[in-house]
């Protein structure tokens, strides 16, 4: 409950904000185009086809945008499912991951001492360890399939999230009102939920953000790399199947660019959308206040900076 | 850098390394049914399975008094002490491990120790890894420099906007790009396109040689670094915005420094500090990456095994290949927190 | 003709939704020898004033009016290239703290000697290390220190180290820009001991920008009193300490601590400089003067002079040059806001510092 309404209230702060930051208007309609793509175009188009139904590497024509594969089905139609399971993998596996990293930074940063130690120590190992070449041993081990792969995504990518709210935690955790709190007699875990969640939380919403871009690349990577979803099509299952079709040598460029291109640009959207979150939340990149402008530093430019500190939390999370 | 600041390095890697080598051999145990069925034709008989199960260790205990049954279930099993204190299959790995060569086990395909199936494919990733690697830092670096030195310019904004769309690209489908514009006769086949060498070609010297190679190494060398490039470039600009409103470098101006001067002495070893640990983090990619790259260029490296041993299920090899990747990553690391304070005073003394 | 001359400086600072004046109309001479403090809050446009003399103004800074000339020499209209030459061997500049104003990875003395190099290229290297030592000696560290790095000095070295650096091309003018900020006031007091050895010694002349008007007090013989970008006071340090006449500079005088007195912060000044973007009109100080009256907010008063040297822009001190009381104006309600944003902020503070730290 508490964690909906400062879902709300976060959104309802942002959001004024948000419209003004030109990159993030972009990113949000690329999205909004592909949420409706995913969520709706099935509905549209229809299921994907059995092998067979169309003659096999049709040219792309009216009736088929893209063609058709070597099985015989209508690429489009493929593409367009593809969208709901690149989305849903994204978006499940990033939602997990919040919760572990979140789970773990909200932990260790408010308890500290041992714990922390111990949580930090896992934490650090996971975030030096090489995120695909852990994803692809995790799902050799474990089989190709979508819940599969919707699990290591979760395990290999949350260790970012936890250093950010970890450190959040440990700034919220000095403020008058904890210590209030725990006057008043609340427990460790009631302090946590009730006062330090709401207050990391539109931190763990930014950084939601750029895990899904992160989570749908690696989704994309795993299946290329033939142990991703196998047991459904995604954009990187497509890009799997033209290259050992031999799209390339085919010369059928309609088989591989639209799932690449839409995996670019669900990324973009939603990297641009991590950059307005970001200027919403770190206020020394919002325009100052005027109380200090008469004494402009020598770096007077007082515009948002594009990339502001975004860049140290994406990196981390490839 | 102080000896005792070195020494905790020093420890702090050799503590994950330990950690990692434990991880591995967790993961390694965690695969569903029994291992020795799977290796295995389907027409042999039970004794030709447990020697092969004897030869591989996987008779002895998992943990003191942890048995792990065949059908990959775990079971409490105190009647193996106190002999499953010292030996299970723990102290046999680790004892392994830590042998010289260390023994990482047999390639169940190949029938040979992994170290020497992996040793095979080492150097062309290397080749790949590192000429990538210079090419992406040295533009990469120079790109950021210039980006964050003349912010909001048309360099700035062109390579902003370009790195992070190239950013958000899948590497392996950069490498698909690549190698349908430029490496197949549906664009213009600039470059030969997959492998390592012209197929069946004979050499008359070793100059020729090299030649093919660095022809056939052009396109996924490029594809790796653009990617890489681009994240270095991003790192290195912010760096640099950052340096950029330091007091110092408005000192350097005041005291009446060219501008290209107060860049050179000024923001850039300061810009470089901060760049050469969030360089270093990149390595896992970079190596993550080229498995992709390899894939597509059929490039015969350790990211092409890697796919290999996965869709063979070779795990033998997986596991080494997965120890000596995330080792040279905690390496990268540590090498790149001894250049951090060899660069930055404020560390070394 | 002074040695710096100047006049109606007005400085414009573009922003996303307009300009921001951070300096309007502020002039003043220099001679060889002088030194002249620059007082205000910090935003008042002390330190713009310093950028726009040394032409390091911001990208979206410029000079939008006004002169600066060195020895009769228009700086305003100079081209980037010549600007530069003038910087460090005639005008340098002594930056805040020195904290950060010292290159982190570079050697001390090399930082010294970079413009030593860089404007007499005669000199050889050998020549400029020398003179690295004696001005490490003049300024009292050891010139063996040359080799270390700023993060190995404490922070009153680093500003002698500054100071070395500022002196190292024996400019005519030196600037400093709170130079004693963030000392200890022990250390505050040998910094600027020195720098006033330094001006009878050398003939400097020395514009000391800072928030303190004690330290004005110690070290210079004239003071500006600047308020929101424009001129409040100007007069010698004795006529501001023993007869200001602009409220805003009896303020300032009261926020200072006595050292000699009771161990309390003095008055201090309710309320905030304003938002230079968007000023109050009339005076500037309007807002939170106890003076105010119609007119303070119909214009700008006109500096007037009381005596030599001594000049006020207030439209509340008469003839006498007494100050007319009390408040006319309604308390404005921004102004009610802030001073009571502040008392609850102070309140808050209170109520953290009770509470148990878990």
């Amino acid at each position: 409950m508490n964690a909906i309404r400062g879902l709300g209230r976060s959104i309802g702060r942002a959001w004024p904000l948000f419209r003004r930051s030109r990159p993030g208007v972009v990113g949000l309609a690329i999205l909004a185009f592909f949420v409706l793509l995913a969520f709706a175009g099935p509905f549209v188009v229809g299921p994907i086809d059995g092998p067979g139904k169309y003659p096999l590497l049709l040219d792309p024509s009216a009736e088929h945008l893209f063609g058709t594969d070597r099985a015989g089905r209508d690429l489009f139609r493929t593409f367009v499912q593809s969208a709901q399971v690149s989305m849903i993998v994204g978006i499940v596996a990033s939602a997990l991951s919040m919760v572990i990293g979140a789970t773990v930074g909200i932990v260790a940063g408010f308890t500290g001492g041992r714990t922390d130690g111990g949580l930090m120590r896992v934490t650090d190992l996971f975030y030096v360890l090489p995120t695909l070449v852990l994803a692809v041993v995790l799902t050799a081990i474990l089989g190709p399939s979508m819940s599969n792969v919707i699990l290591v995504i979760a395990i290999t990518s949350w260790p970012g999230t936890a250093r950010i709210i970890r450190a959040q935690t440990l700034s919220v955790r000095q403020r008058a009102f904890i210590a209030r709190a725990r006057a008043y007699g609340a427990g460790n875990s009631r302090i946590m939920l009730k006062h330090v969640l709401p207050n990391v939380f539109s931190l763990i919403l930014a950084n939601t953000t750029l895990t899904i871009g992160s989570a749908i690349f690696l989704e994309t990577t795993l299946s290329f790399l033939g142990v991703g979803v196998k047991d459904t099509w995604s954009w990187g299952r497509m890009l799997e199947e033209s290259f050992s079709a031999g799209a390339l040598t085919l010369g059928k460029w309609v088989w591989f660019v639209p799932p690449g291109l839409a995996v670019v640009l669900v990324i973009v959207a939603f990297t641009l959308m991590g950059q307005a979150f970001d200027e919403i939340l770190d206020p020394r990149l919002r325009r100052r206040d005027g109380a200090d402008r008469g004494e402009a530093g020598p770096d007077g430019d007082l515009g948002g900076e594009p990339l502001g500190g975004l860049l140290p939390v994406a990196v981390d999370q490839r | 850098m102080t000896r005792g600041l070195l020494l905790r390095r020093l420890g702090g890697a050799l503590v994950t390394i330990v950690l990692i080598a434990l991880v591995n051999f967790a993961l390694f145990r965690m695969i569903p049914g029994d291992p020795v069925r799977s290796m295995l034709p389907r027409n042999v008989n039970q004794a030709q399975r447990d020697a092969l199960r004897t030869r591989l260790g996987l008779d002895l205990p998992l943990l003191p008094a942890l048995v792990r049954t065949p059908n990959g279930s775990l079971r409490f099993a105190p009647e193996t002490l106190p002999g499953s204190l010292a030996r299970n299959q723990l102290t046999a790995y680790v004892s392994n491990l830590l042998q010289w060569p260390p023994d990482l086990g047999d390639s169940f395909i190949e029938r040979a120790p992994v170290l020497d199936v992996i040793g095979k494919r080492f150097w062309p990733t290397i080749l790949l890894v590192g000429v990538a690697e210079g090419i992406a830092l040295i533009v990469g670096l120079w790109i950021g420099i210039r980006a964050g030195w003349k912010r909001n310019s048309w360099f700035d904004t062109i390579s902003v906007n370009t790195s992070l769309i190239l950013y958000a690209v899948p590497l392996f489908w950069l490498g698909m790009l690549l190698l349908f514009f430029l490496g197949t006769n549906n664009g213009i086949a600039l470059f030969p396109g997959q492998q390592m060498v012209t197929i069946g070609r004979v050499y008359s010297n070793g100059l020729e040689l090299a030649l093919d190679i660095g022809a056939h190494l052009v396109l996924p060398a490029a594809t790796l670094a653009l990617g890489v490039m681009a994240e270095y470039a991003l790192i290195m600009r912010s760096s640099v915005v950052e340096v950029v409103s330091e007091d110092y470098v408005t000192t350097a101006r005041a005291k009446g420094l060219p501008e290209r001067l107060v860049l050179r002495r000024h923001v850039v070893p300061n810009a470089l500090l901060p760049t050469v640990s969030l360089v270093a983090l990149t390595f896992g990619y970079v190596l993550g990456g080229a498995i992709g790259v390899e894939e597509i260029f059929a490039w015969p490296g350790l990211g092409r095994l890697t796919i290999e041993a996965v869709d063979q299920r070779d795990f033998p090899v997986l596991q080494g290949l997965f120890l000596l990747i995330t080792i040279s990553v905690v390496l990268a690391n540590l090498v790149a927190e001894l250049i951090y304070g060899f660069l930055d005073p404020r560390v070394r003394a | 003709m002074a040695l710096l001359e100047v006049r109606d400086l007005r400085v414009e600072f573009g922003i996303q939704d307009g300009t921001v004046k951070a300096v309007d109309g502020v002039s003043f001479d220099l001679e060889p020898g002088d030194s002249l403090g620059l007082v205000g809050e910090s935003g008042c446009g002390k330190t713009t004033t310093a950028l726009a003399i040394m032409g390091l103004l911001p990208a979206n800074g410029r000079v939008s009016s006004g002169s600066i000339k060195l020895n009769g020499e228009e700086l305003t209209t100079l081209s980037k290239k010549e600007m530069r030459l003038h910087r460090w061997r005639d005008l340098s500049i002594i930056f805040q703290g020195a904290m950060n104003a010292l290159n982190p990875v570079q050697r001390v003395g090399d930082q010294v000697r970079e413009p030593i190099l860089l404007h007499e290229p005669g000199v050889s290297y050998k020549e400029a290390n020398r003179r690295v030592s004696r001005l490490f000696e003049l300024v009292g560290i050891e010139p063996e220190r040359k080799k270390r790095y700023p993060h190995e000095f404490s922070g009153g070295m680093r500003q002698r180290a500054m100071i070395a650096m500022a002196l190292a091309c024996n400019p005519k003018i030196v600037i400093g820009d709170e130079p004693t900020t963030a000392l200890d006031v022990m250390v505050q007091a040998q910094i600027l001991e020195l720098l006033e050895r330094l001006r009878a010694e050398l003939g400097l002349a020395i514009i000391l920008i800072t928030h303190d008007l004690s330290v004005v007090a110690e070290t210079c013989t004239r003071a500006l009193v600047m308020y929101a970008g424009q001129l409040a006071e100007t007069g010698t340090t004795v006529d501001l300490h023993d007869r200001p006449l602009h409220p805003y500079t009896g303020r300032l005088i009261g926020s200072v601590p006595d050292i000699d007195g009771p161990r309390d912060l003095g008055a201090g000044i309710p309320g905030r400089p304003p938002d230079l973007a968007d000023p109050p009109p009339g005076c500037r100080f309007n807002p939170r003067c106890d003076h105010a009256m119609a007119v303070c907010v119909e214009r700008y008063p006109e500096p007037r002079s009381f005596g030599a040297g001594h000049a006020v822009a207030c439209h509340a001190v008469d003839e006498a040059g007494r100050l007319r009381a009390p408040r006319e104006l309604p308390v404005l309600p921004s102004a009610v806001a802030v001073l009571e944003a502040e008392r609850r902020a102070a309140e808050i503070a209170d109520a953290m510092l009770a509470e148990p730290v878990a």
